[in-house]
């Protein structure tokens, strides 16, 4: 297994935490008060999607260290794991959207 | 001017939207078959949703501001339906570049069980469901709302 290989498994890895964690930063934001009602434009909050996507992307690379490790030493469990966590981040995400969209 | 530009945005955008749940289902179909990988459909798959996004995103602000507020005032649930939307486009890139990357390991050594295919293929089939009710709210918000 060449780099390019390690850093495809760390990415299949570490992408699918993204829509997780910015779903979750809407949640977040939500119960903060800030997104609370999407019709008015809170101007300490400029763009709340890019931010959450930014904090999100942030998270995610934080799992890229641990994830490389994962890859190196396991990479079939990598594989393995990879549709079950595609599978749990679309319905966590579907069911998030849904309740705090 | 600028009004003029932005609605050609969006229309380019919501065109561009539909092509990419054509595109998404495309690999989605082949992976599910034995064979060479579809390596242009991939790639299309990937890119197409990648410019869909990114020009949603590069539409986002002025539609926050100029658009969500009148949208809001005239259907609650039209906003909150392009909310979700939102939240289910990040999840589409994100699967769409998933099966990407599935895909370009599908053969290589750390491929063992042909797994990996089946990975690519799920992917790019919720990818193409999710950006299915993107577009369907998109098209259903602009039909109430323009820039």
């Amino acid at each position: 297994m060449d780099g390019r290989e390690r850093l495809a498994l760390v990415a299949l890895v570490v992408l699918p935490v993204v829509p997780l964690v910015a779903s979750f930063a809407r949640v977040w934001e939500v119960a903060s008060g800030s997104g609370a009602d999407p019709s008015l434009v809170p101007p300490f909050w400029p763009v709340p999607l890019f931010s959450r996507v930014g904090v999100a992307a942030a998270v995610a690379l934080m799992f890229a260290g641990p994830a490389w490790r994962w890859a190196s030493s396991s990479p079939g469990s990598v594989v393995a794991f990879a549709p079950r966590l595609l599978v749990f981040v679309s319905v966590a995400v579907v069911l998030q959207v849904v309740v705090a969209p | 001017m600028e009004e003029t530009w932005l609605r050609v945005g969006q229309a380019v955008h919501g065109h561009l939207g539909w092509l990419a749940v054509a595109a998404l289902v495309h690999p989605a179909l082949l992976l599910r078959r034995p064979g060479a990988v579809p390596r242009w459909a991939v790639l299309a798959a990937v890119g197409l949703t990648t410019l869909v996004v990114a020009g949603g995103a590069a539409l986002y602000p002025t539609y926050r501001t100029e658009v969500r507020p009148g949208l809001f005032a005239l259907s609650p649930a039209a906003g909150w339906w392009f909310e979700r939307k939102e939240g289910l486009a990040v999840l589409v890139l994100s699967l769409a570049w998933t099966g990407g990357v599935a895909a370009w390991l599908v053969g290589r050594p750390v491929d063992g069980r042909t797994s990996l295919r089946r990975t690519a293929a799920l992917a790019f089939t919720l990818a193409a469901v999710g950006a299915g009710v993107c577009a369907t709210a998109g098209t259903a918000v602009a039909v109430l709302a323009r820039f």
